[in-house]
């Protein structure tokens, strides 16, 4: 318990070392999660559209099929 | 130009990109982990500065990232403005976030460094003040990517703006040498050597090492998601032209 | 000539104009953007007494003392060839020591004095364990920060 205390209190420069290391990881996980958003997002949406089109292609041979 | 060329072609970078990830992240997360370790609890208190050095380990691999990521920003747009790769663009419109994100880092990290040390969260010096011009570069070039109606003008913008402020790169490695400032000169690359005891090296350069590949890591998944959203544009249109 | 060899042509001359330019603006601005003026600056160059500017240098030894209970601080700003007797009242930040660099902000007085109304301390580019340090100084190898404790 008392190692604990003495390792966080930091030789009493716990109050800038640890808010240090918080703002780094904050910064850090943001830019990480922000970026795996937007390529989920954008991965998510192309899907949709490939598959739109791949029925849009089915139709369209169906349709050459039947005129046939 | 020929290696260039290779993977400039979106569809090889993106093979190549799927298949390097996994290994990338696992690296970083190693080296990160590491690193924390290392600055934690094998690094020792500083003879003048006591616990309050630990700060260093996040404090200068993120000013280290902020003129690495400037300069690999000015490299692209060079390439971007004369041999107009496809993917240079797209590598300087990824970098800047995360660079504008280190930078802001290095200035925080220094304030609450410098408060206990120095006696103030903030001085005019010529260092300080050069990071923070860099600081707003990232941000206009930023802002211009986006200013412009036509994406290629906006490049073209910012590109030129990259390469206006790269000057400001060596302005901030030299500044402590040139004037006198607040700020320390250089303790690692130096030309007589590292004056930094290896115990306390160590850490640093994991942690400068752990900074570099997460910078790889994020700029890879955002080229990535740029290129998905190229190709979505070109559907959209394809389907409104349709309709 | 190609357009990509004049498209780097342009790009090469341009940022020689800009790094000349820049060049010959530090060069005029130099005095400005340094943070502080040394001793010698101080004695060798006219200073309007009560003019506010930045003095730094290092601390001299064995010249630190502490007035009325530890408020008021005397000491010598020394930059190896010139010194300036500084006086300052406040709290000294915690790297404040003899021996080390040091930047305050006042104002000469009739007297040639410096008074000070803020002390910033500045440390060098040195890294080392607290322990190794002690080690040294056991061994009576330690040249570093003698007199650090003489208040």
């Amino acid at each position: 318990m008392d190692q604990l205390t003495t390792f966080f209190s930091m030789g009493s420069y716990g109050a800038y070392v640890w808010p240090a290391y918080l703002l780094t990881a904050a910064v850090m996980l943001s830019l990480l999660l922000t970026t795996l958003q937007r390529l989920r997002r954008n991965q998510a949406e192309l899907a949709q559209l490939e598959s739109l089109r791949a029925v849009e292609d089915q139709q369209e041979l169906q349709k050459k099929a039947v005129r046939s | 130009m020929s290696v260039f060329h290779r993977f400039a072609n979106p569809n090889r970078f993106l093979k190549l990109t799927n298949t390097v990830l996994p290994w990338v992240s696992g690296l970083t997360a190693i080296s990160l982990l590491a690193g924390l370790y290392m600055a934690f609890f094998t690094s020792p208190a500083d003879y003048q500065q006591g616990e309050s050095v630990r700060i260093m380990y996040v404090h200068v691999p993120a000013a280290w990232m902020a003129m690495f990521v400037y300069s690999s920003i000015a490299f692209a747009s060079i390439c971007a403005l004369i041999w107009r790769h496809p993917l240079a663009d797209l590598a300087a419109k990824a970098s800047a976030p995360i660079g504008a994100g280190f930078t802001f880092l290095a200035l925080a990290t220094g304030a609450l460094w410098g408060k206990p040390m120095w006696g103030a969260w903030w001085v005019w010096d010529a260092r300080l003040t050069s990071v923070l011009i860099l600081f707003f570069l990232y941000l206009g070039h930023m802002a211009l990517m986006n200013a412009f109606e036509d994406q290629e003008r906006g490049n073209r913008a910012a590109a030129v703006l990259a390469i206006v402020g790269f000057i400001n790169v060596p302005i901030i490695k030299f500044s402590v040498d040139w004037w006198n400032t607040l700020h320390q000169p250089a303790s690692v690359m130096r030309m007589d050597g590292p004056s930094i005891d290896p115990s306390m090296l160590w850490p640093l350069l994991v942690m400068g090492v752990a900074f570099k590949l997460f910078y790889l890591v994020v700029l890879l998944i955002r080229i990535k998601s740029e290129l998905i959203e190229a190709k979505l544009r070109k559907y959209r249109r394809a389907l409104v032209d349709n309709a | 000539m190609t357009r990509k060899s004049r498209r780097i042509y342009i790009l090469a001359v341009s940022f020689t104009l800009l790094a000349a330019a820049t060049f010959l603006v530090m060069n005029a601005l130099d005095e400005n953007l340094s943070y502080f003026h040394s001793p010698t600056d101080l004695k060798t160059k006219e200073v309007t007494i009560g003019r506010s500017l930045r003095l730094g240098g290092l601390v001299e030894e064995g010249t630190w003392v502490k007035l009325e209970g530890g408020l008021t601080h005397r000491f010598s700003i020394t930059d190896n060839a010139e010194s300036v007797e500084v006086t300052y009242k406040g709290i000294m930040p915690d790297l404040f020591r003899e021996g080390q660099g040091v930047i305050t902000e006042g104002s000469l007085n009739e007297q040639g004095e410096f008074i000070a109304h803020e002390v910033l301390a500045k440390h060098d580019e040195n890294y080392m364990p607290a322990e190794v340090t002690e080690a040294l100084k056991a061994s009576g190898e330690w040249r570093g920060e003698e007199g650090q404790t003489t208040q």
